[in-house]
């Protein structure tokens, strides 16, 4: 019985130690962190805006579509959504909280068929610190994995891979007068080689949910869907089961922009996936003008 | 089932409670049950192996203590007994091997032919579980202890599911009789055991799979990084590999302690090794120690001639290797060991001193070096590694997951170097209730916040 007492003791004193620091470091990041983020995340899903357009997707949202110049030369108020890294998930995630504000009458969705394989579906984490108060994230944690919702109550978990984005974006000072767009500074790329690139994914049960919960969502609330492919340097190969999922919606239309022809493609590139900002700048004209007939639809 | 996964801990903690509430005899029973139940988990149809090697195990034990006297009889027992453990463990891990190199071979001479591959995955632990059936009955050959009777507790022995995806590989007489006669519920056991476990968590997930993010990054796409940030990474690797591994079997150890069974210590700070014999007799002890009893001291161990000595340990690093993979670059991998290993013997013949330290980093970077054979695969890689280094040098990549590492390195070297330099102060904290639990809720807390969870993959498991 002795020797009970004191394994009970013992376990009370690791989860004690454990929730006092969990509870500190809650009070203290919530205060530091999640209220006065100057993290693009923290600003996109807090966002109060009167734009018509929003672009969402990763990085190649965030690098490809120039915000600034659909909003300042074309008169088309527009903001970015887009993050490096991010998945189905964090798309589905960081739209419905910014749509709980902002009434746009046009959605980007930038994708790659990969986007749909799950395997990013966890990098909604990112957002865990804002989910107090925010039922679309809490929801959204729960689909990527139901013990979410048990984990989720410590603090220092929900911080867990959040933490060091945020600290980079202290340092970085992120800019929200680009609205959202993150233009690269051009770099010399030389040997660029052209390869096929296998993106027959499969398809994941919740990146499938999440994209049919942002379809549902642009029906209901009569927004455009355009779902965007947007250049690449590398040749797509297996886009059979991507092109039947976009195509099974009426109210979804597709743009494939990913073999692009740019004149002189080695100085619109930063690597075979990204365009830079010259890059950006000329797709950003090319995609405005498809745009427009599909808006006279 | 992996140790880092929540399907783990909950199934951990079912079998720890009904294993408690069991009376004593029959909580080996319980525990056979579990350890099938969490092998058949990973894969199921590999069960039928695991019971077809213990099987042969069991009937060669009881033969070769039938044949007690009869030498004869008892070396051709041992042998085909063996033979029959490493059948499967050849098919899975070195047909494939064997039959490339036969085809490189032919291709040399201009023969075109194509031998049938081997395509099933490899069983979960075989090299492992195979290992520890056949030190059994090299024990048993060797009468070091009679064989186990009841070929359900043998089962337990090679099948505990602490230990049979990576060890420590077991020895007969230190583990049966634990086995049948567990330890009662008692503070040392469980809470040293979950401190063990704890630690092994923080080393795996805040350690391991922290540095595994950097060197997968840098590794997986060599033509885009300099000499510099690979340099970085085959560092980063050494360390990835101990927090990895050790942290693996940390966790199978205070798995273990906590249902009051005490395996082999498997790990004991190697990277303050002052020679390889010394990083030998730190890392994979388990594996280290029965490769020395079994194949090393076979061979003629150190009382022979130098040559033979040089000779026998240069052949006991080769089959380490193979042990470990059937691929060129682990037997390169092994053969550096062992190299190093007889010049350091020339080297200390020659008395030379150095300081302590100048030691431990000289060791820290020849095992690092080794490492890059162990890490990449295949002959373009491992030249382009060395080209790069010398031809492409420059400022490594960095990105902010290495302040995490840098801080999770730095926990991890306190707690080493007060382990091995502070052994009193260490034990003293250790022992202490209040300090060891607190510390152990810190580094829990540490898990949470800085742990990586997602991946319940360790490098071992591929051996």
């Amino acid at each position: 019985m002795k020797q009970i007492t004191r394994i009970l003791g013992a376990l009370a004193v690791i989860v004690i130690t454990f929730l006092i620091i969990d509870q500190a470091f809650g009070l203290m990041a919530d205060k530091m962190i999640a209220t006065q983020s100057t993290g693009k995340p923290a600003y996109d899903i807090s966002r109060k805006g009167t734009e018509k357009l929003v672009v969402v997707g990763s990085s190649r949202a965030s690098h490809h579509y120039d915000t600034k110049y659909f909003t300042d030369s074309l008169d088309l108020p527009s903001y970015n959504l887009g993050m490096d890294g991010r998945g189905l998930t964090y798309y589905e995630a960081v739209l419905m909280s910014y749509l709980d504000n902002n009434r746009p009458e046009i959605i980007v969705l930038d994708l790659l068929p990969s986007d749909f394989d799950g395997n990013l579906n966890e990098r909604v984490s990112a957002l865990y610190p804002y989910m107090k108060g925010n039922r679309h994230i809490e929801r959204i944690s729960r689909e990527v994995s139901p013990s979410n919702s048990l984990t989720l109550k410590s603090n220092l978990y929900a911080y867990n891979a959040a933490l060091l984005p945020e600290l980079k974006w202290k340092l970085q000072k992120y800019n929200p007068d680009n609205l959202g767009f993150i233009p690269l500074e051009p770099k010399k790329m030389n040997g660029m080689v052209e390869s096929e690139l296998d993106i027959s994914a499969n398809i994941d049960s919740v990146s499938l949910m999440s994209f049919n919960n942002i379809v549902k969502t642009a029906r209901e609330r009569n927004i455009k869907l355009v779902v965007v492919v947007s250049p690449i340097f590398n040749k797509l190969k297996g886009m059979d089961n991507f092109n039947r999922i976009v195509n099974q919606y009426d109210n979804v239309y597709f743009i494939n922009d990913a073999s692009f022809q740019f004149k002189e493609p080695s100085a619109m590139y930063n690597d075979n996936a990204h365009l830079n900002k010259d890059g950006a700048r000329v797709f950003s004209k090319k995609f405005i003008s498809q745009l427009d007939s599909i808006n006279s639809l | 089932m992996s140790f880092t996964s929540l399907s783990f801990l909950l199934f951990f903690v079912i079998i720890l409670i009904i294993n408690y509430c069991l009376p004593q005899r029959y909580r080996w029973m319980f525990l056979l049950g579990a350890s099938y139940y969490f092998y058949l988990n990973w894969q199921p149809i590999y069960a039928i192996l695991l019971s077809i090697s213990i099987v042969i195990t069991y009937l060669a034990g009881r033969l070769l203590y039938r044949d007690t006297g009869r030498t004869q009889s008892r070396k051709i027992i041992c042998a085909t007994s063996i033979i029959l453990l490493i059948a499967p463990l050849f098919l899975f891990k070195y047909y494939n091997f064997i039959t490339s190199t036969i085809e490189s071979f032919l291709n040399i001479l201009r023969v075109s032919i194509e031998i049938p591959k081997m395509t099933m995955l490899l069983p979960l632990g075989i090299s492992f579980y195979t290992f520890s059936a056949i030190g059994y009955i090299i024990d048993c050959y060797r009468n070091k202890y009679p064989p186990e009777k009841n070929i359900f507790v043998l089962a337990l022995f090679i099948s505990f599911f602490a230990q049979i995806s990576s060890g420590p590989i077991p020895r007969g007489d230190q583990l049966i009789p634990q086995l049948v006669k567990p330890e009662n519920l008692i503070y040392d056991n469980f809470i040293k055991g979950l401190h063990k476990l704890i630690w092994g968590f923080f080393m795996k997930l805040c350690v391991a799979d922290r540095i595994g993010i950097y060197v997968d990054t840098v590794y997986n796409n060599m033509e885009n990084h300099n000499g510099g940030s690979l340099l970085l990474a085959s560092v980063l690797y050494t360390i990835q590999i101990y927090c990895d591994f050790a942290g693996y079997s940390l966790m199978a150890i205070g798995v273990a302690r906590m249902l009051g069974i005490r395996l082999l210590e498997n790990f004991r700070r190697p990277y303050f090794a002052t020679s390889v014999k010394d990083f030998w007799s730190r890392w994979h002890i388990s594996l280290s120690t029965w490769f020395r009893d079994y194949v090393y001291i076979p061979l003629g161990g150190n009382r022979v001639s130098k040559r033979r000595r040089s000779a026998n340990l240069m052949t006991t690093f080769l089959v380490s290797g193979l042990w470990h993979g059937a691929s060129w670059n682990f037997l390169t991998w092994g053969g550096i060991h062992g190299a190093t290993q007889i010049g350091e013997k020339h080297w200390n013949d020659s008395k030379e001193k150095k300081r302590k330290w100048w030691k431990i980093i000289t060791v820290f970077f020849i095992v690092s070096f080794a490492w890059v054979f162990f890490r990449l695969v295949t002959n373009h890689e491992i030249g382009m590694f060395w080209n790069k280094l010398f031809t492409q040098f420059g400022f490594p990549f960095a990105d902010m997951t290495l302040l995490y590492i840098f801080i999770a390195i730095m926990i991890l070297f306190i707690f080493d170097y007060t382990a091995e330099f502070k052994s009193a102060f260490f034990s003293k904290v250790s022992n202490n209730f209040w300090a060891s639990n607190i510390l152990c809720g810190v580094v829990l807390a540490m898990i949470a916040l800085f742990g990586v969870f997602g991946s319940n993959s360790f490098i071992y498991f591929a051996f």
